[in-house]
């Protein structure tokens, strides 16, 4: 045979036929041939000359070539030029190996599908958190210059870790520390807060300011949009130049472009300022959160807060306070260790030189926080938050690459036998390497495709989930996935699919390891073992996963049954500032009046309310102090003055007394003896179990001022104040009074519509009393109780999702494995079966593997979870981290995923028919 | 078929009609094909490898007949060849087409 192959390639060499259809054509003509000579031999022929007479028979005169040059040469691209190698040939080559590739796989979905949902779920949810977690912790705009060189510095107090009671530095002082600092090369105030903008391209709408020192954009490296940045001489207390720098979004909006909002003029809190310059769209502020809008120089303040000039006065000496945030900028050469000790000696040292302007700075520090994060306040909870996520990522990538080494290990395995014969059947070793590492890529660069789609997807999952711990709406802000993690998964899957695939392949073929190997050989016990403790480990580490979900998801169930004290379904929160918006104490009351009015005429509303406060976010002290026989006893509280429906609104309960009636809250100024109303702790404390109706208290009118007595007329139900696992905190209730309608008031709504409704309502209403005084956008006062909720929803569900995808991994691993032990010892069963054994029997030998793999992956689950418990001590709540209930729940859903796993090839063995095995033997 | 016209020329006429009719109610692979047709011509046609094999790639490249590697048991695999439905219809007109020429050969030579 080989022969006729030689000469039939001889006569085609010098076409380009694709080297698949040549090796067809070639046998077939070769059989022809072989027919040819059997028939003449079979007829009396020698075979000698029935050999000449195929030659013959085939041709000498070049016919063939040129008659199958018309059909199977029809592209002219596949003609290489005289002399030089055949590329169009590989390219060909591979697509072809690509396409036998899909056809391969299309044979064998359910490995097919293994492949790509574990490299997808692999890369997914990886990228995903680690995206999330490095925005969060390091990466704020990209508009930002060498933003490792950055930190953000706070002034003040400290009590504890993240404690502070701020101590602004003035002006002076910050000059001063400008210029004796060595280890910062900038510092710039910076302080973001809110205020309302009124253009003319667009209805006024509260935004979000930022204030700070003119060499904010310059310290932070920002290049403007438009125009230029504040100049030095803008910002000299107690008079800034009225300009301000607005956002790309803000100016395309109110002016239609960034060049076109140039000089052009905006009221802020219903002052005239002109635009000079513009930031660009991708710099939001010094927070990844941050969407500023409009900022200004510091010395502008007084200005656009309606600050009486002696006010501004004195902000402009040493004793004034107008930044406690800064950004500082590291100079070459130096550590954030080295700022931090330089600022440790330079704060003391004002106080040292102006003993009597600075003597806040004898107790105040300033304390460095590298980078620009989150609120630096609360960015140690985030970082435990973003660390353990980072272990699970790592966790879950090491499950991943493990599962899909396993997975293509097996089919390899699987394969050795088809693979051995082709190659002792003469197939090209190096083609079928080849092939397979086509397969292996397909999957590989499939299922990546699949996990970077699901990356993005899970990135805005987790970002809407912690938006109410950071503190903001649930706006859609942009987190890029990170390039490099992205690339670490996909090398990592990759490669763990390259070499997976081809490892064994390349073992299988390198000799003739026999049509007959069976489980006898080496191969065919080293490999299981490895898939088993594959397995087992995975197991272990999803059922660890799994029980950090339960106590999670357990934790989030206590607090959702806690008792507030007031029902939150509904109620609606917007803050109101009157006093920057430069009203006086009248006409913020007669503001506040009306507006409760419309509001309260709507329909849509079952109550409304103003207050200085609301649950979860009282901010007022005050010491009361209560006649106890020869001594004063005194007690803190929280102070809250509300309007009279406040209750109702909260749906809070009366235990004792009344609430105040609408006269006593509009008389306005607080009269000595009037009424205040007690919560039923703070009624306890201070009067024991009796009736606090009709008693007095004592305390002063106004901050520093003379006390007065007031009358106790009603005792409120206990509402939770900070916290779902605190005590209720003691809460003193007042009727509004002149000043409070000035200072920072709350309105609450209560209304069974959307947030969206409300917003509509109440936005109208206000501009209708003030065209330049929108009410800010409505919160449901849910938002505020989750606030610290959110981490360990995270949590919960990254770990769940994660828990399920490792057992989900673990269990396709185990049925692979059990699926290839069957098998290889059908013909053990088959023996088994026909002397006699039942088929029970045969389906618990197969069970008895899967139960021993599960139970080593359950102690050692178990083990790790219990090791692994402590670090998520801190967010549980009504569960303890070694709550047995959780642990025996987390081992019930191992067992049933190990038996959903066993099932099928327990099945599958106990129909080996045994006459065929013994037939075969 | 007349001895009037060149060999060469029935040949290459014919040959297609031979083969599709051939392979139209069973499927044969191309050594088979060509001893049926050196038999049913009574050895008048008689095709070499370097022909037989062209014609048949032609064939199928046109889409009137369709190989296939079939594997049997114990057997080296062999490519057969059958009738396909766009091949059909080509036979049908062929069929057509030579019964018309035959006639009105014979009508001209008086048989």
């Amino acid at each position: 045979m080989s022969e006729w192959q030689q000469e039939i390639r001889q006569r085609l060499a010098r076409l380009s036929i694709r080297p698949e259809r040549e090796a067809e054509i070639v046998d077939e003509l070769a059989q022809h041939l072989d027919e040819f000579v059997r028939e003449r031999v079979a007829g009396g022929t020698s075979e000698d000359v029935a050999r000449r007479e195929a030659l013959a028979d085939l041709d000498v005169t070049g016919a063939l070539a040129r008659r199958l040059a018309s059909t199977e040469v029809s592209q002219p691209l596949n003609l290489p030029p005289p002399g030089a190698p055949a590329r169009g040939r590989w390219v060909s080559q591979v697509w072809q190996d690509v396409r036998l590739a899909l056809r391969g796989l299309r044979r064998r979905p359910g490995f097919a599908g293994a492949v790509l949902a574990t490299i997808a779920l692999t890369i997914g949810p990886t990228t995903a958190i680690v995206s999330v977690g490095n925005w969060l912790l390091w990466t704020p705009s990209p508009a930002v210059t060498e933003p490792h060189r950055l930190a953000v510095i706070w002034t003040g107090r400290w009590s504890g870790e993240t404690g502070l009671s701020p101590s602004g530095i003035s002006y002076p002082n910050l000059d001063d520390l400008r210029q004796a600092s060595r280890t910062l090369v900038g510092l710039a105030g910076w302080q973001e807060t809110d205020v309302n903008v009124a253009a003319p391209g667009m209805t006024a709408k509260p935004v979000q300011a930022g204030h700070v020192t003119s060499n904010f954009f310059d310290v932070l490296g920002i290049r403007l949009v438009a125009g230029r940045g504040f100049l030095r001489s803008e910002d000299i207390l107690p008079h800034g130049a009225r300009v301000v720098i607005v956002s790309e979004a803000l100016a395309e909006r109110a002016f239609g472009g960034a060049e076109l909002a140039l000089g052009q003029t905006v009221h802020i809190n219903g002052r005239t300022v002109t635009v000079v310059g513009v930031t660009p769209r991708d710099f939001g502020g010094a927070t990844p959160m941050s969407q500023v809008d409009v900022w200004y120089a510091g010395a502008l303040y007084p200005y656009l807060h309606h600050m009486t000039d002696e006010v501004a006065q004195r902000l402009a000496g040493r004793t004034g306070e107008l930044f406690y945030t800064f950004i500082g900028r590291v100079a070459p050469g130096h550590s954030w260790q080295s700022v931090q000790a330089e600022l440790d000696t330079l704060i003391p040292l004002l106080a040292e030189r102006h003993p009597e302007d600075n003597a806040a700075f004898k107790v105040a520090r300033a304390r460095v926080f590298p980078g620009l994060g989150p609120q630096e306040l609360i960015r140690p909870r985030i970082s435990t938050l973003v660390q353990g996520l980072l272990i699970v990522a790592g966790v879950l990538l090491l499950l991943g690459c493990a599962n899909v080494a396993n997975l293509l290990l097996s089919e390899g395995v699987r394969q050795r036998h088809e693979r051995a014969v082709r190659v002792a059947l003469g197939a090209d070793r190096g083609r079928l390497v080849r092939q397979l590492l086509t397969e292996s890529l397909v999957l590989s660069v499939t299922g990546a495709l699949l996990g970077v789609g699901l990356a993005l997807w899970l990135k805005q999952v987790i970002q809407l989930m912690m938006a109410p711990e950071l503190g903001v709406q649930p706006i859609p802000v942009h987190v890029p996935i990170d390039s490099l993690v992205l690339c670490v998964t996909l090398a990592a899957a990759l490669g763990c699919g390259i070499v997976a695939g081809v490892v064994p392949a390349w073992l299988g073929t390198s000799k003739l390891t026999g049509v007959n190997s069976g489980a006898g050989t080496r191969a065919g016990t080293q490999v299981p073992r490895l898939r088993t403790t594959f397995a087992a480990v995975q197991f272990a580490l999803s059922l660890a996963l799994v029980t950090g979900a339960v106590l999670m998801e357990a934790t989030l169930r206590n607090y959702a049954n806690v008792d507030l004290g007031f029902e939150p379904v509904g109620v609606s929160l917007q803050p109101l500032s009157l006093r920057s918006h430069g009203y006086t104490a009248e006409r913020a009351q007669v503001y506040s009046t009306e507006l409760l009015q419309r509001l309260g005429a709507d329909p849509a509303f079952d109550a409304v309310s103003l207050s200085t406060g609301f649950p979860f976010g009282y901010s007022r002290t005050k010491s009361l102090t209560t006649p106890g026989g020869t001594e004063k006893r005194i007690t803190h509280v929280d102070a809250v003055s509300t309007t009279d429906r406040f209750p109702e609104v909260l749906g809070m309960h009366l235990l004792r007394g009344r609430y105040f009636g609408r006269d006593e809250v509009l008389t306005g100024g607080r009269v000595a003896g009037g009424p205040v109303v007690l919560s039923e702790s703070l009624a306890q404390k201070l009067f024991g179990g009796a009736d606090a109706v009709g008693r007095r208290v004592t305390m002063p009118a106004t901050r520093g001022g003379p006390e007065a007595d007031y009358t106790v007329i009603g005792v409120l139900r206990d509402t939770l104040t900070s916290g779902l696992d605190a005590q209720p905190d003691l809460i003193l209730y007042e009727p509004m009074a002149l000043e409070d309608f000035r200072s920072w008031t709350v309105v609450l709504t209560k209304s069974r519509g959307s947030n969206e409704s409300v917003n509509l309502i109440s936005e109208r209403a206000s501009l209708e009393l003030d065209a330049t005084l929108p009410l800010p956008p409505a919160q449901s006062i849910q938002t505020w109780i989750d606030r610290g909720l959110a981490t360990v929803r995270v949590f919960a569900w990254v770990l769940s999702l994660l828990g399920v995808v490792g057992f989900v991994l673990a269990a396709v691993g185990l049925y692979g494995l059990l699926s290839q032990a069957v098998g290889e010892r059908q013909r053990e069963f088959g023996v088994r079966l026909a002397i006699g054994a039942s088929h029970r029997h045969i389906a618990g030998l197969v069970l008895r593997q899967a139960a021993w793999t599960s139970v080593i992956g359950a102690v050692a689950g178990l083990g790790l979870a219990y090791w692994g418990s402590g670090l998520v001590k801190s967010y549980l709540f009504g569960v303890t981290e070694f709550d047995p209930r959780v642990y025996a729940a987390s081992a019930a859903i191992l067992v049933v995923v190990v038996f959903a796993a066993a099932i099928r090839p327990a099945w599958m063995a106990t129909r080996v028919s045994p006459i065929e095995t013994l037939r075969a033997e | 078929m007349d001895n009037w016209l060149p060999a060469r020329e029935l040949k290459k006429g014919s040959a297609e009609l031979l083969i599709l009719s051939l392979v139209e109610d069973r499927a044969r692979h191309g050594y088979d094909i060509g001893k049926l047709i050196e038999l049913r011509s009574e050895g008048t046609l008689k095709f070499k490898v370097a022909s037989l094999y062209p014609l048949l790639y032609r064939l199928e490249k046109r889409g009137w007949i369709a190989g296939k590697w079939l594997e049997e048991a114990g057997q080296r695999r062999r490519r057969m060849y059958r009738l396909t439905v766009e091949g059909r219809k080509v036979l049908a007109a062929q069929r057509t087409g030579w019964q018309i020429f035959s006639a009105a050969i014979n009508r001209i030579a008086g048989t």
